[in-house]
């Protein structure tokens, strides 16, 4: 799905079948909301060519809910971009996830994970029987980790600067430069939730924790460019 | 770097005097050591830090006390934790959001535990862009 891979680990009783029903999903989710493919629904939204009347449910649903990050955020975060186009890049991962997750638990699977694109939703308990280790990447070198969250139940998103070149800009400020936070990563029940509130804590900068502390159930980890982290009081509970 | 990282135990400090400014008009006993603390911080700074975890003093905020403990190790301050927490009910919670609470930081370490998934702002990383640099010079020589 935009152009990321996908990964389904599947604990309990897993089907083929299953498995290429959420692939599928992905590829769905993809034509109808990917800024890069231009018969998808939100580039011809974009153009103007779609009426209100003519939305897909799912269009909606999305639009319905970036509309109330918006509002939450007070405005840091916006699928539409100062030059008209809207790009709900910033949400739409994580509510495709949390879609494909419900699905998979609606078969009577307990545990599994969906990952896409670097979030995450998981369920139950890993092969070995403990919660599932995710390890949020440095925001300074790929292959580095620099926290390891111990998940079940939960979904994580991550929102970082050099996550597919500049996607996250300040709607309010759009030549602002966001270097002072480089990455914040977001644990709450819902991917959809840890998804559309890192992308608008990220915008933020250094604001963005102080948000994401204000928010119930919501824990995070944000990383300056200098290395300094600063995590939400709870956000301990998760550490391994 | 080391400087960076004193930098930002500034900044650290910083928060706990904002987080004290809102204090000024509700309690009598304002803690003017504070400052005093940032100050302490900054001299000790430029002298030779020794290794170990210290405690600083505990400050009456009004969503709460907070009290930290900076950790010194090879010289360098590796981390700094608030040891006690403001409540969270849901009052303090929204006082919070105008009063920037103390959040616990540390320097970022690399972990070496072995992990299942990877959350992290992906794919189109360093290796990516480098890769696609030299097909470009590839492509223009």
């Amino acid at each position: 799905m935009m152009g990321m891979p996908i990964t389904i680990e599947i604990v309990d009783a897993p089907t083929a079948d299953l498995g290429q029903e959420i692939f599928d999903w992905f590829n769905h989710v993809d034509q109808r909301f990917s800024p890069y493919i231009e018969t998808s629904e939100v580039c011809r939204l974009s153009k103007g060519d779609v009426s209100d009347d003519e939305l897909s449910d799912e269009m909606r649903e999305v639009l319905v809910l970036a509309e109330a990050t918006r509002l939450e955020s007070d405005g840091a975060f916006n699928i539409r971009r100062p030059s008209g186009f809207i790009d709900p890049s910033g949400i739409v991962k994580g509510w495709a996830i949390s879609k494909a997750a419900k699905t998979i638990a609606a078969c009577g699977v307990t545990s599994f994970y969906v990952e896409a694109g670097g979030d995450i939703q998981a369920h139950g308990l890993d092969g070995a029987g403990g919660a599932w280790s995710v390890g949020i990447r440095s925001p300074f070198n790929d292959k580095d980790i620099i926290k390891v969250v111990a998940l079940s139940g939960q979904g994580i998103a991550t929102s970082g600067t050099y996550v597919r070149g500049d996607h996250i800009y300040d709607p309010r400020d759009p030549d602002r430069k966001l270097d002072e936070i480089v990455s914040v990563s977001v644990i709450v029940d819902d991917v959809v939730d840890a998804d559309r509130f890192a992308t608008a804590a990220f915008a933020m900068g250094r604001d963005g924790i102080y948000f994401l502390e204000s928010l119930p159930g919501v824990e995070a980890y944000a990383v300056d460019a200098h290395g300094i982290a600063t995590q939400t009081t709870g956000f301990g509970k998760f550490v391994r | 770097m080391t400087l960076k990282r004193f930098r930002n135990l500034l900044l650290s400090c910083t928060i706990l005097v904002a987080g004290a400014a809102g204090l000024a008009q509700a309690a009598s006993t304002v803690p003017t050591t504070l400052t005093n603390a940032a100050a302490t911080v900054i001299a000790t700074s430029q002298s030779v830090l020794h290794d170990g975890d210290f405690a600083g003093n505990v400050y009456d905020a009004y969503y709460g006390v907070v009290q930290v403990v900076a950790s010194i190790r090879n010289g360098q301050l590796a981390d700094v934790k608030a040891v006690k927490f403001p409540n969270h009910s849901g009052e303090s919670r929204s006082i919070n959001r105008q009063a920037l609470p103390m959040l616990q930081q540390e320097v970022v370490q690399t972990q070496n535990a072995r992990v299942r998934i990877i959350s992290g702002a992906t794919l189109t990383s360093r290796a990516y862009i480098a890769s696609l640099r030299d097909a470009l010079v590839l492509a223009g020589n």
